[in-house]
């Protein structure tokens, strides 16, 4: 039961990976212009540009692959809980500017039902993760 | 006659194989699949219908309460200064065909659909004019 659940995990994020990193490469231009609207620096703009989505992308190749599993697992939970606090930033109204520069479909949803997202798919990283680990940790039967 | 030994092994091989990477895999075909799908239907043809006539109005309401947005005699022809840069955030413009306007405002037959984006902010999700373009902005 255990496995079919951190499979069906691994499958959810890795389209989520493979969705919104493809999205931003296929209209990187879109994304370049809003990313350059955030509140970050030019400098971190520039490296982020690029790092985003091939990081999306190369997190969705770690999880396809059973050696490198529970590294992309890890590596989702860091980016999710990064763009988690980001939304959280802004329904506080931390930024006075707050555009978006999500991939594909997801810009199109307001700020909250973004958390919402974004919150459904950290439970579902932090499931299997930990589904992982204990099935590790489990004493072998003799 | 019993199959040889290293045949067996072969099959067994295969088989876990592609147990192990199916399901990471056909995650991974799937999510190309919507990327290249979305992709393509992001920007359809607009409709050849010779008889629509676009207009653009722009919302002037006092704040961006779900009230506001969506009555129509807040948007005109007088474009707004702040531009719209098609974050979902608050209302902004609208191009619609003319049937919809009289005047310089929207008609009440426009009944447009808003959503919230934050505390009091809204911003507009659909009219009855399904061709037309809604652009929202940044708050």
């Amino acid at each position: 039961m255990k496995e079919y659940v951190i499979k069906f995990a691994s499958s959810l994020l890795i389209i989520l990976w493979i969705y919104t990193g493809g999205s931003k490469l296929l209209d990187f231009t879109s994304f370049e212009h809003q990313l350059a609207l955030q509140n970050f620096s030019p400098l971190l703009t520039s490296i982020l540009k690029y790092t985003i989505p091939i990081t999306e992308v190369f997190t969705a190749v770690l999880l396809c692959i059973k050696i490198t599993f529970r590294i992309g697992l890890v590596l989702s939970l860091i980016i999710i809980g990064s763009f988690t606090v980001y939304a959280i930033l802004v329904l506080t109204g931390f930024y006075q500017k707050t555009p978006c520069s999500c991939g594909g479909i997801i810009k199109t949803l307001s700020w909250r039902n973004h958390l919402i997202f974004n919150l459904f798919f950290l439970v579902i990283n932090i499931t299997a993760l930990s589904l992982s680990i204990f099935k590790e940790r489990r004493p072998r039967q003799v | 006659m019993a199959q040889p030994q290293y045949l067996n092994v072969k099959n067994n091989f295969n088989m876990k194989n592609l147990k192990k990477i199916s399901s990471g895999f056909l995650a991974l075909v799937f999510g190309i699949a919507l990327v290249v799908t979305q992709s393509a239907f992001k920007n359809p043809a607009p409709a050849k219908n010779s008889k629509r006539v676009p207009v653009t109005v722009y919302y002037h309401g006092p704040d961006f309460s779900q009230a506001n947005v969506t009555t129509e005699s807040n948007w005109t022809t007088t474009p707004n200064t702040e531009g719209c840069d098609g974050e979902p955030e608050v209302a902004c413009s609208l191009t619609i065909d003319s049937d919809y306007i009289s005047g310089t405002t929207l008609k009440a037959e426009a009944d447009l659909q808003a959503e919230e984006s934050a505390s009091s902010r809204y911003y507009i999700t659909e009219t009855e004019d399904d061709l037309a373009t809604i652009v929202n902005r940044t708050f």
